[in-house]
Formats: structure tokens, C-alpha cells, sequence
């Protein structure tokens, strides 16, 4: 029986790739592309990743979908919401043929190259469990025995928002969009608000002893932001810069910061001293989830950042 | 015990496979993101089941997050995707529309 | 009694999946935008409302039930929201009604009939 649920969970995850690969109109697409999102949160659960699950649920039902969705909102010109045929001349088919199959070669290589002997990274997690300062070993692994991929992960976002800056530009004039004035929407808000801010900072709480942390928190924080932007509560451009530019220094300076003053103390970069482990962390997640709330909801923003009028290219 | 939960969830991963055929065919947008609302309904149910299943209590917690973040589809949808093709028909007004 | 509580939750379980099953059937067969909307804010949160208090039965501690009961509310709320707000911009739009497959004339007739008085 539960053979039968695993086959059917696996090719309803095949059918909803497919589709949302071959769709035509775009808008197709994105919606079959949100469900996708959903039935891989539905995917990671049956595969006990709750982590992940909870990160896909919040990015993918309240980042991703709408990043998307305001996209096509962008694509002005019906032209553009037509995806034209693949053109075996074009070079940028070829691009993206070779890349992807060469990207489909490092996963199978990886995949193929496993170590022989199993390194029991399980155990070791496990044994060096009490002394990270937190109970949950997801939170112990990214936030202190491999903290230095997560300082990376919060640089990658950094530079996310820095790409999306040089492309916004231009049409910025079009891009003030009417309120929706709903009365009912308007209401929903008062309930939906301090509960969507309530589950981000039990999510981030939760995170020291079950699933939950950082990135899933700082989520759904920036889900309330995009929230209520859409139902016409915002900030003036001027604002909404400069949060974006705090957001982009926070987490990464006071991680750093906590990084660095291992050095001081005459420790290797990125350790923390046992008894102050989980009060560090602590901060680092605070920081990190305002943050990530700030960047994710600046990615959405963005292209309503207008270049002052001199600096606008001709 | 388990297994009741399992076909409850092959029942219901069913019903998602079916209701696909709306998505596929719309034919209004409307229709579209309206399946899509529906399909989460779907999955907070068996995101619950599963948890239940598996004793995976963070699965309610997903389920939680998708319920709260449920609506954002459909809002973004109505407020930038629709309603302003809507603005756009009405500046284009002085062309005769269909 | 414990066999009485499988019984039920059983009961519930699976006519929870009826419902989900008749929504997915009215979202397929109605004719139009907005009867399809009856699908998605009726048929669907019963049946998500009926797998819920089927869970409760085996949920063992109180704040679990108070937590599958704020899923269910939040659920209810946002496909109202989203129901909501597709039939409000449908109608500003002027999107209308029974696109062709149900016989509308008399209705119609009726509404016109309505609206004069």
C-alpha cells in the first residue's frame, strides 16, 4: 500500500515537471509551476526532510509564485507572454543545451562518485550534538559545524539583490500600480497580519529544537511584506531603499561579525565558545531572518526602485 | 490505522490528478489560479494525513505556513496579472475592443 | 470504545475525501468561472473540515486540536478571500456568466426582469 502512495506521489511529481516545462501560454506555466512547489513540500515530508518541506511550503507558496505571478504582470506586450519555438540556429539554444546537459553530468558524476566507505555523518552530528548550543541538528549543522556555508548562502542572496539592481531600470514609470481596493481583502489583512508575524517568529524559535530557522522565518516574514504591497499598503521609494540596503547589511555583517570574534579570542574563524554557542546563534537567526525577510521582499519590490532622473541611462 | 490514512492520501493525491484537467484547460485565468487555490486546500489536507502517518509533527507546521500563505497566490494574481490588463484595456480604450 | 473512535474517525476520514472528490468533480463539470467557485470555498473546506475533526479524534493533546482548528480557519479564509476577490475583479471586468454550455435564457430573462423594477 505504501509502495502504491510512493509510485503515485513519484509520478505526480514526473506529470507536474512535464507539464509545467511544456505549458505554452506562460501563465500555464507559473500556475502549474506553484503546484509543483507544492507537491514537493508533500514529497520531502514522505521523505522526512521537514526542513526542507517547511522551506519549500513558505518559498514556493509565498515567494516564488508570487515573484512569477508579478512577472507576468510586467510582460506587457502579448508577444512576450508567447514563448517562441526553439530556434536550432540561435546560439542561445545551444547555450543553454550544453549547459544544462553539462550541469545534468555533474549531478550524475556526483551522483556516481560516492565515497566507498559511508562516513556515518549522521553519528558524528549526533556526538557533537550537546555541545552546539541548540537541540535540533539541522540548526546545528548550518549554524555551527558548516556555518560557513550559510555565511556563503547570505553572501549569494547579496548578490542577488545587487544583480537585480543593475536591472532596474527604465520602465519604472509604468511600474505604479493601482491599489486593489477590496474591503474584504482589507480586513482579512487585520487578521492575517500579526498571525503571519507570529508563525515567522515561532518558526524562528522552533528552530533550535525542531524544524523550522532562519530562511523558513525570514519567509514568511517577507511574505507579509509582499502581502501587503499587493493589497496597496507601501512604503515610499525612499523607505523601502533604504530598508532593503539595512536588510542587505544586516545579517551578513553581524554574522561576520560574530565570525570574526573568534579571532580575537585566538580561535580559527567561525567557532564559538560552548557556553555562549547557543545565545550566538540565536543572534545570528535573529539577524539572519530579518534579512532574508528584507532581501526576498526587495526582490520583489526592486523593479519600483526608479534611478534618479540623472543617473538614468539614455 | 496507517493504511486507512495512505488511501485517504492516494484518494486525495487522485482528485489532484484530475483536477489538473481544469488547470490544463482553463479556459479563463481565473479558472486557472482558482484549481491552483483548490490544489492547496488539497495539500494542507494531506500534509496533515502524511503527519499523521509518518508522527512527523513539523509536517503540521508546513501545513500552518501553507494555509497562512495560501491566499498570496490568488491576491498577486487579482492585483497585478488581471487587474492590470484590465488598465491596460482602458488606456487602450480609443481602439474599438471586441 | 476505542474500536467506536476508529469507526468514526474512519467515517470522517474518508467522507472528508468524498467531499475533496466532489469538489474536484464540480470544478471539472460547472459551467462557468463563478459556479466553479462554489467548488473551490464549499465543497473543499468540508471536506478538509471533516479530514480535520477526524484527526482531532487521535490528535491526544488539546493544543494540537486548537492547532488543526486555526489550519482549518486560515484555510476557510483564504479560499473566501480568493473566491472573493476572483468574482469582485470577474465582475469589475465584466466577465459573465454560464459561458455557452447551461441553458441561461430564462434566468437572464428573469434578472433583466429584476433589475427593471
Amino acid at each position: 500500500m505504501s509502495v502504491l502512495l510512493d509510485l503515485l506521489l513519484l509520478s505526480s511529481l514526473w506529470v507536474f515537471a512535464l507539464l509545467t516545462l511544456t505549458a505554452l501560454p506562460l501563465f500555464r506555466g507559473v500556475v502549474f509551476f506553484i503546484l509543483l512547489g507544492l507537491m514537493l513540500a508533500l514529497v520531502w515530508i514522505r521523505l522526512d526532510a521537514p526542513d526542507i518541506a517547511l522551506a519549500e511550503a513558505a518559498i514556493g507558496a509565498g515567494i516564488t509564485g508570487v515573484l512569477l505571478l508579478d512577472t507576468l504582470g510586467h510582460l506587457h506586450h502579448r508577444a512576450d507572454q508567447e514563448s517562441s519555438p526553439i530556434r536550432l540556429k540561435s546560439s542561445r539554444f545551444w547555450v543553454a543545451l550544453i549547459s544544462s546537459l553539462s550541469l545534468a553530468g555533474l549531478l550524475l558524476w556526483a551522483l556516481l562518485d560516492t565515497p566507498a566507505t559511508p562516513t556515518m555523518l549522521a553519528e558524528q552530528v549526533a556526538r557533537a550534538l550537546p555541545n552546539s548550543g541548540v537541540d535540533h541538528p539541522i540548526t546545528a549543522v548550518l549554524l555551527n559545524f558548516r556555518s560557513y556555508d550559510t555565511l556563503l548562502e547570505i553572501g549569494v542572496l547579496v548578490v542577488a539583490i545587487l544583480v537585480g539592481l543593475t536591472l532596474a531600470d527604465k520602465d519604472s514609470a509604468q511600474l505604479s500600480l493601482p491599489k486593489l481596493p477590496n474591503p474584504l481583502l482589507q480586513a482579512c489583512l487585520a487578521l492575517l497580519v500579526p498571525l503571519m508575524l507570529m508563525v515567522s517568529s515561532y518558526l524562528l524559535w522552533a528552530g533550535s529544537k525542531q524544524p523550522g530557522g532562519a530562511f523558513q522565518a525570514g519567509a514568511v516574514l517577507a511574505a507579509t511584506g509582499i502581502l501587503l504591497h499587493l493589497s496597496g499598503f507601501r512604503l515610499t521609494l525612499r523607505t523601502s531603499e533604504r530598508l532593503m540596503r539595512a536588510g542587505l547589511l544586516l545579517g551578513f555583517s553581524v554574522f561576520l561579525l560574530v565570525a570574526a570574534s573568534a579571532l580575537i579570542d585566538g580561535q580559527p574563524l567561525l567557532t564559538y565558545p560552548d557556553h555562549l554557542a547557543g545565545i550566538l546563534i540565536l543572534i545570528i537567526e535573529l539577524a539572519l531572518t530579518l534579512s532574508i525577510g528584507l532581501i526576498l521582499l526587495s526582490l520583489f519590490t526592486l523593479p519600483h526602485f526608479a534611478l534618479p532622473e540623472q543617473e538614468r541611462p539614455k | 490505522m496507517s493504511n486507512l490514512y495512505i488511501l485517504c492520501i492516494i484518494l486525495l493525491l487522485i482528485t489532484l490528478l484530475v483536477g489538473l484537467i481544469r488547470v490544463w484547460r482553463g479556459p479563463r485565468s481565473a479558472d486557472r489560479i482558482l484549481s491552483a487555490q483548490l490544489f492547496g486546500t488539497t495539500g494542507v489536507a494531506i500534509l496533515l494525513l502524511l503527519a499523521e502517518l509518518q508522527s512527523q509533527s513539523a509536517a503540521r507546521d508546513a501545513a500552518l505556513v501553507l494555509s497562512l500563505l495560501a491566499a498570496l497566490a490568488t491576491v498577486a494574481f487579482v492585483s497585478r496579472v488581471w487587474s492590470n490588463a484590465r488598465h491596460q484595456a482602458r488606456e487602450a480604450e480609443h481602439e474599438p475592443s471586441d | 470504545m476505542s474500536l467506536l473512535i476508529d469507526l468514526l474517525q474512519a467515517a470522517l476520514l474518508l467522507s472528508g475525501v468524498v467531499m475533496f472528490a466532489a469538489g474536484t468533480l464540480g470544478l471539472l463539470r460547472f459551467p462557468d468561472t463563478y459556479c466553479r467557485i462554489h467548488a473551490l470555498t464549499k465543497a473543499d473546506n468540508l471536506g478538509l473540515g471533516l479530514i480535520i475533526a477526524g484527526l482531532m479524534l487521535s490528535a491526544g493533546s488539546v493544543l494540537l486540536v486548537f492547532k488543526l482548528l486555526l489550519i482549518w480557519l486560515l484555510v476557510m479564509l483564504a479560499s473566501a478571500l480568493s473566491g472573493h476577490l476572483v468574482a469582485w475583479e470577474g465582475d469589475a471586468q465584466g466577465m459573465d456568466a454560464a459561458s455557452g454550455d447551461l441553458p441561461s435564457s430564462g434566468n437572464a430573462a428573469q434578472d433583466s426582469a429584476e433589475r427593471e423594477r
